[in-house]
């Protein structure tokens, strides 16, 4: 084993491997847990390990996410579990308990303990408290080249013998060491029942063992590999598992008290309490097998060039503006980058429902086509033209993630964040949430305190999502000069910033009181991505936003088609009015004179035609229009829209923004599409105005701008309500942040509404 | 005074080696007032101070007397010229050429007996020095403790003291170590639990170093510290502070993390 390891360690291709006579011991598959530390590139080792074989999802009753894939090695099938990533597994965090629960749950046939080769002191403490659980490991020491490029050097054979399992090394974002590592895990299978080579001193050994034999033997405990772990943090005093002893009945509670004694016990004698002994002994044991095995030091200032861009980027006074830039680099490359790709789907989409309808002939009213064209294409492509700014989007902050920099603008940013009693950590779902709210909301378990994540929770659909971006991408434009539009949309996201930081403050000042949460993170050394890596998380983000575009988009598309359709109108008034002659028609060649002029209507009128009566001469066109505007009224989506105009008008809106608004409930960005099919309403596609231009006809500017801070303080999409209901656990915060959110949005652009009036 | 201790070390041949032997004829007819423990190139202490008087005094006023050595050191003249009989035994003062001596007769030391006396004395200042204006004790026990050590150091022991104090008066870092610590005594005095050097990392500015010495505080804040390798006996230093002087951002051993100044205030440091 020894050979072959050492041989493979270093490749990155596997030699082939032909299914010999052993292909039967491995016909089950192998269950393999990956373990570490967060930034110790524990997913890129997963992601190498599975390529695309994976799916992610969460686990049970929790919202932490649970990736989960497959991998084959030889004739093996191996299933591999990615644990979140924790610093210890002593259950403080959601995390670490979902750390320790899945692994006291045991089953696993091996855990792969990912530790980050740059920062091997605290790192293998952790591998320590696996050693403890009796996990058959393997050891994959990652970042193996950073390492040696800082000038460390391991022995590591010795290390393998002084753990008593294999020590692999990696470089997981470049595939080397791979096989090496699919291989050991195979061997470690194999062989199960690891001797734990773990040296905690004669006192916490002894007491260790005297309570084990204590420890009522049930298997909620674990079963006998469990014992040790169970016995160590009962010592520990933890909550859970004292909890999970208690039950356990008369022998439990009696292995309590021991507990208890051994742990007065140690700490009389030693003078420290229990956790700090027991941390002590963990990095003795550290320090001792580190100064077996590592053969040179890496040298002292191993992060120059890190630290050297700390000085600018983490600097007192240029960290904010530099933060700042980014975040403007951010935006400028997701929307001047996205503009010409944009510009191709909307020409692909234009050129697609021209020729479906050219299947049809010429001036029939096919309901299927209609369906098709005005609903399907009009409707999903609508959607789809803005992915190349969610792409864009995803891509930065993948890479800002990536790179390291968002431990720093968390840094920078949590004094700011603690003074509206968020966490500096609440920065990073927070930063998300300008992607999507839903994962955001989901990231928020990263925060450890129950009443930081719910503030977070329900502040956080104030960032403008990428749902959003489309919206904005609609209606920037379309009541903006070229000039101004860069400024309102930074704007935008700064007054939902602004508001998210005011109602924060305002809950954890009222509902959400107590203390803080624990501010301890890591600022690992800036590493450069991997393309790959960045590729990956872009196209995985990009394809959640696709399928709910697929699915959720798609049916309301279709469901609003119906309802802007369906009851159909038969006999409309304009053509009785026509008929009665209350309104003339333009003759054509009239109307043709000055197609500008026909445009803006009573241009061409006759000029016998008194003032008054200049309104009730209209070109053919507008009588179409004047048909489209009856149906709509007619239909069910316009009696919706009619129902709640009163109630909207005094923010400027019309009953049209009411249907657009009502679809937003369903996704932000079918608003967009909801618009799209009700002004195509009748028209072939080669006479639909731009969409734009239409709004621009529509409304004032201050419509425009009331209606934008409507859209971005209302109202959250049904998915966000859905995981914030999910993720709290009660429908209570899900319908206050529903019902919050709207009425603040209400308000405000109620407010600017008439306030603007006396200005403009 | 240094550069006595320097030439005394170059050629320390002449000045030990003749103490030595004296020392060996000495112990020979003196026996019962030598303890074992003594190094044989020590002096019994009594006579180390009886020199160091004879030294002063002669250095005044050019001659002593039993009368004023006496006074000078609250002794009993006839036991003080028990003492200065022996040191004439040993060639270390001169009587000028009498056999025996009264309590007022002057008599001045030998070549042999300044050297021996300007080595006990150097000692004496050293340590009077160390005492008090080193480690802050008050005069008089500065003085009695002086005295009790300068004749139990051996000449080793001696030098690295002396090196000590080169250290702590020449070097700016020496000076700031005790300027701390007095500091600290003085905090100690006025009864403050903790002194100035030790504090919290929230004390620390931006590119000072320490050692941890404890972790307080309890559950899951001190839990992640310890987790993150913030153990006693690590060394900790605060990289820089935040734009609003908080969050602060600190480099152990394995990394570099950033904490809260709540979080910083539960990590006590001492400075050495």
């Amino acid at each position: 084993m020894e050979k072959e390891l050492n041989q493979l360690r270093h490749q990155t291709i596997a030699p082939p491997k032909n299914g010999s006579g052993k292909s039967l011991d491995f016909i089950k598959p192998i269950s393999v847990a990956l373990a570490g530390n967060p930034n110790s590139g524990k997913t890129s080792i997963f992601n190498a390990l599975t390529g695309l074989r994976q799916h992610v999802g969460n686990y049970p009753g929790v919202t932490v996410e649970k990736r989960e894939g497959e991998y084959k090695v030889g004739n093996a099938n191996c299933k591999v579990l990615d644990l979140p990533g924790t610093y210890s597994l002593n259950g403080y965090s959601p995390e670490e308990q979902i750390a320790q629960k899945e692994l006291l749950k045991g089953g696993y046939d091996v855990v792969i303990a990912v530790v980050d080769s740059t920062t091997l002191n605290r790192s293998l403490v952790f591998v320590c408290q696996l050693m403890q659980l009796g996990a058959n490991l393997v050891l994959c020491l990652n970042m193996s080249d950073e390492a040696k490029k800082n000038g460390q050097e391991l022995d590591l054979k010795q290390l393998e013998t002084l753990l008593g399992f294999p020590v692999i090394e990696t470089v997981a974002h470049r595939g080397i060491g791979m096989e090496a590592l699919k291989l050991a895990v195979q061997k470690v299978a194999a062989n199960k029942a690891p001797q734990s080579r773990l040296v905690l001193g004669d006192r916490l050994t002894l007491a260790l063992q005297r309570l084990c034999e204590k420890l009522p033997r049930t298997q909620a405990l674990g079963g006998t590999e469990g014992y040790a772990w169970v016995a160590m943090r009962l010592l520990l005093d933890d909550q859970y598992t004292r909890e999970l002893v208690q039950a356990q009945g008369k022998q439990g509670q009696e292995a309590i008290e021991v507990a208890n004694r051994l742990r007065s016990t140690i700490e009389a004698e030693t003078g420290d309490d229990i956790a700090l002994f027991v941390m002590g002994r963990y990095y003795g044991f550290v320090d001792g097998l580190l100064r077996e095995v590592v053969t040179r030091q890496p040298v002292e200032n191993a992060r120059i060039v890190s630290d050297r861009i700390d000085a600018i980027l983490g600097h007192r006074l240029l960290g904010l503006p530099f933060f700042a830039l980014i975040m403007y680099a951010v935006f400028w490359i997701t929307f001047k980058g996205g503009e010409l790709p944009m510009e191709w789907i909307k020409t692909g989409a234009d050129l697609l429902g021209k020729s479906i309808s050219a299947l049809w002939p010429v001036g029939s009213d096919s309901v299927l086509r209609s369906l098709l064209v005005d609903g399907i294409i009009a409707g999903v492509g609508g959607v789809i033209v803005f992915l190349p700014n969610i792409l864009l989007l995803f891509m930065c902050l993948a890479f800002l993630e990536d790179t390291g920099y968002m431990a720093r603008a968390a840094f920078l940013m949590d004094r700011l964040m603690h003074i509206f009693g968020l966490h500096g950590r609440s920065f990073i779902p927070l930063m998300s949430g300008f992607g999507c709210s839903v994962p955001a909301i989901m990231a928020t378990r990263t925060l450890e305190n129950e009443r930081d994540r719910l503030t977070t929770m329900l502040v956080l659909p104030l960032m403008s999502c990428g749902a959003r971006l489309p919206i904005w991408m609609l209606l920037v434009p379309a009541f903006f000069a070229p000039t101004q539009r860069a400024g309102v949309l930074w704007m935008i996201y700064m007054i939902g910033i602004a508001l998210a930081f005011v109602l924060a403050f305002l809950l954890r000042k009222t509902i959400l009181k107590g203390e803080d949460a624990p501010f301890v993170m890591e600022l690992p050394p800036y590493r450069l991505p991997t393309a790959r890596a960045v590729f990956n998380r872009m196209v995985e983000r990009a394809w959640l936003y696709l399928q709910k575009a697929g699915t959720t988009i798609l049916a309301v598309s279709i469901l609003m088609w119906v309802l802007t359709r369906y009851p159909q109108k038969q006999h409309f008034d304009i053509d009785a009015a026509v008929a009665a002659g209350q309104v003339h028609v333009i003759e054509s060649a009239q109307a043709g004179q000055t197609s500008q002029a026909a445009a803006q209507g009573s241009a061409t009128v006759p000029p016998s035609v008194p003032e008054s009566e200049r309104a009730n001469w209209l070109t053919p066109e507008q009588v179409e229009l004047r048909r489209n505007s009856e149906s709509l009224i007619f239909s069910a989506s316009g009696r919706i829209g009619h129902f709640i105009e009163p109630i909207i008008k005094p923010l400027g809106f019309d009953w049209k923004i009411g249907v657009g608004i009502l679809g937003a409930f369903a996704a932000k960005e079918v608003f967009v599409a909801q618009m799209g099919v009700m002004y195509a309403l009748g028209g072939d596609s080669e006479n639909t105005t731009d969409l734009q231009t239409a709004l621009k006809g529509m409304y004032t500017a201050r419509v425009g701008f009331s209606l934008i801070l409507f859209m971005l303080i209302a109202t959250p999409c049904m998915a966000t309500v859905a995981i914030t209901r999910r993720e709290s656990g009660k429908w209570g915060w899900a319908l206050l942040q529903f019902g919050g959110l709207t009425a603040i949005a209400y308000v405000i652009s109620f407010s600017f509404y008439n306030i603007s009036g006396f200005f403009i | 005074m240094l550069n006595q201790s320097q030439k005394k070390e170059t050629e320390p041949s002449s000045v030990e080696s003749s103490v030595e032997s004296s020392v060996e004829s000495l112990s020979e007819s003196l026996t019962e007032s030598l303890p074992q423990s003594l190094n044989a190139h020590d002096l019994p202490s009594a006579l180390e101070d009886t020199l160091e008087t004879v030294y002063l005094l002669a250095r005044e006023h050019k001659v002593a007397s039993i009368e004023k050595i006496a006074r000078i050191r609250a002794a009993n003249p006839r036991e003080t010229l028990q003492l200065v009989e022996q040191l004439q035994v040993l060639g270390l003062v001169d009587f000028g050429g009498k056999g025996r001596i009264n309590n007022s007769d002057s008599f001045t030391l030998t070549v042999d007996g300044e050297k021996a006396a300007i080595r006990t004395f150097s000692r004496h200042r050293l340590l009077l020095r160390l005492f008090e204006e080193i480690l802050a004790m008050p005069s008089d026990i500065a003085e009695a403790n002086a005295c009790a050590m300068e004749h139990s150091l051996n000449a080793e022991g001696m030098d690295h003291i002396e090196k000590f104090i080169e250290f702590v008066r020449n070097t700016s870092e020496g000076a700031r170590i005790v300027g701390d610590f007095q500091k600290f005594i003085a905090s100690k005095k006025s009864g403050q639990s903790s002194g100035l050097n030790s504090l919290s990392v929230a004390e620390l500015k931006a590119g000072e170093r320490a050692v941890v010495t404890e972790v307080r505080g309890r559950g899951a804040i001190r839990q992640r510290l310890l987790d993150m390798g913030i153990m006693p006996d690590t060394v900790i230093k605060v990289e820089r502070r935040a734009p609003a002087g908080d969050p602060i951002w600190v480099r152990l051993q394995g990394g570099q993390i950033s904490l809260r100044r709540k979080e910083s205030e539960a990590i006590i440091v001492t400075q050495d």
